[in-house]
This record gives structure tokens, sequence and C-alpha cells, in this order.
């Protein structure tokens, strides 16, 4: 008699537990994100490289705006046109629409959720004001503009 | 007693080769979410921001390569 509870309790651990499958009906809207080193890109997508490129190419470009005061950096994470020129605004428009593809790429490949883009804009925001030469226009946290 | 025991061994055998799922689904009306708390790290953002800047600038001394997570160098 007792072998026979034996045998069915094993016969339905070895067989039968392996293929259960439990969906509890509960899904997690976002990912944990865990507090890393850093965020960097975990692939390198052909859109991804295309608007690193792009932003490359326009370095130099940008650059000669900046030192006039044509653009500034906003406080958005954000390129901003303070010259009223449409010529220089598409250029602005370009430079904005592959920060874009960067931050969401950043936002999408580390799991951060949707309600994050802010948060990246904000810190690339930062760092573009750290970066930014003497005299280039900046605009702080609180919407002023200053030189830096 | 003999008799169920190898009644329930054959519905065992039965299960085990159709397989088994166990399911449990909440009401379709009042579905459950749960918003995880998603914590970042602002200075690994700014870390990595900086990277990419100075790619973006034509700092020979980042590569494409820099700006991947555990890449091989």
């Amino acid at each position: 008699m007792k072998k026979y509870v034996w045998f069915v309790m094993i016969l339905f651990i070895v067989q039968v537990v392996p293929k259960m499958h439990v969906d509890s009906g509960i899904h997690f809207q976002s990912a944990q994100a865990w507090a890393d080193d850093n965020y960097n890109f975990t692939e390198l997508t052909p859109a991804i490289k295309r608007a690193l490129e792009r932003r490359r190419a326009r370095h130099d470009t940008l650059r000669e705006l900046k030192a006039n005061g044509s653009v500034g950096e906003g406080k958005s994470g954000h390129l901003v046109n303070l010259s009223g020129s449409a010529k220089i605004q598409a250029v602005v428009d370009d430079e904005n629409y592959d920060r874009e593809i960067i931050y969401q790429a950043i936002v999408d490949q580390n799991n951060l959720g949707r309600g994050s883009i802010d948060t990246v804009r904000s810190a690339y925001a930062q760092t573009y004001r750290k970066k930014a030469d003497p005299g280039d226009k900046i605009q702080m946290p609180n919407g002023d503009w200053i030189n830096k | 007693m003999r008799y169920f025991l190898y009644v329930n061994l054959i519905a065992l055998f039965a299960v085990t080769l159709v397989g088994c799922t166990a399911k449990v689904v909440g009401d379709r009306n009042r579905p459950i979410t749960i918003e995880a708390h998603v914590t970042i790290d602002i200075r690994g953002l700014q870390q990595t921001a900086s990277s990419i800047e100075d790619y973006v600038s034509g700092d020979n001394k980042v590569s494409l390569d820099d700006l991947v997570a555990n890449s091989k160098k």
C-alpha cells in the first residue's frame, strides 16, 4: 500500500510538476531599473548609429552657432534657436530629432519605463551645460538663460 | 482500495501525457497592474551622456563600441 503512494508521489513530482505553468494574471507595466554605473546602449541599431553620425557631422556647425549666440542649450536636453532664423531652426530641428532618437533608445534599452524620458532629457541637459564652452548660452533648470 | 489506486495511477499517466497547465485568471474588468518603482541613477545617465557627447564632438578616444554596454574593446 505504502509503496503505491510513494510511487504516485514520485511520479507526480518527476513528470507533472515540471510541466506545470502558472499564470498569475499579474503583469508588470514597467521593469525595475537597477542603479548601475552607466546607462549605455545595449545594441547600436542602425537608427542610433545614423543619429550619432549625423550629430558628429553637425558638431562644428553647431559650435559656431553656439559661439555667436544663435543657439543655446535648453533645460530639457534640446537645442534652442535664439536667433529667429528659419535656416538655423532647420539645423536645430535636425539636431533635436537625433537627440530624441538617442534619449528614447537609452530609455528603451535600459528598461527605464516610459515615464523616464524627461529624467533622461534633464540629465543630458545638465551634461550639455557642464560641457558648454565659456560664453555659450545655457538655460538653467529654473528657466533663466545665462552665458556660461 | 487497490482499485482506486489503479484509477489514480491511470489518471496520473493521462495527465502526464497531455501535460498540465494550472492557470489563475483574474477579473478582466479589473486588471491587476503593478507599477514597478524605477530608480534611476542620474550620475550614471550623465556618465553615459558625457561619453556620447565626447564621441559626437569628435574625440578620438571614444569609439562607438565604448557606448555599448559590455562591448568587447
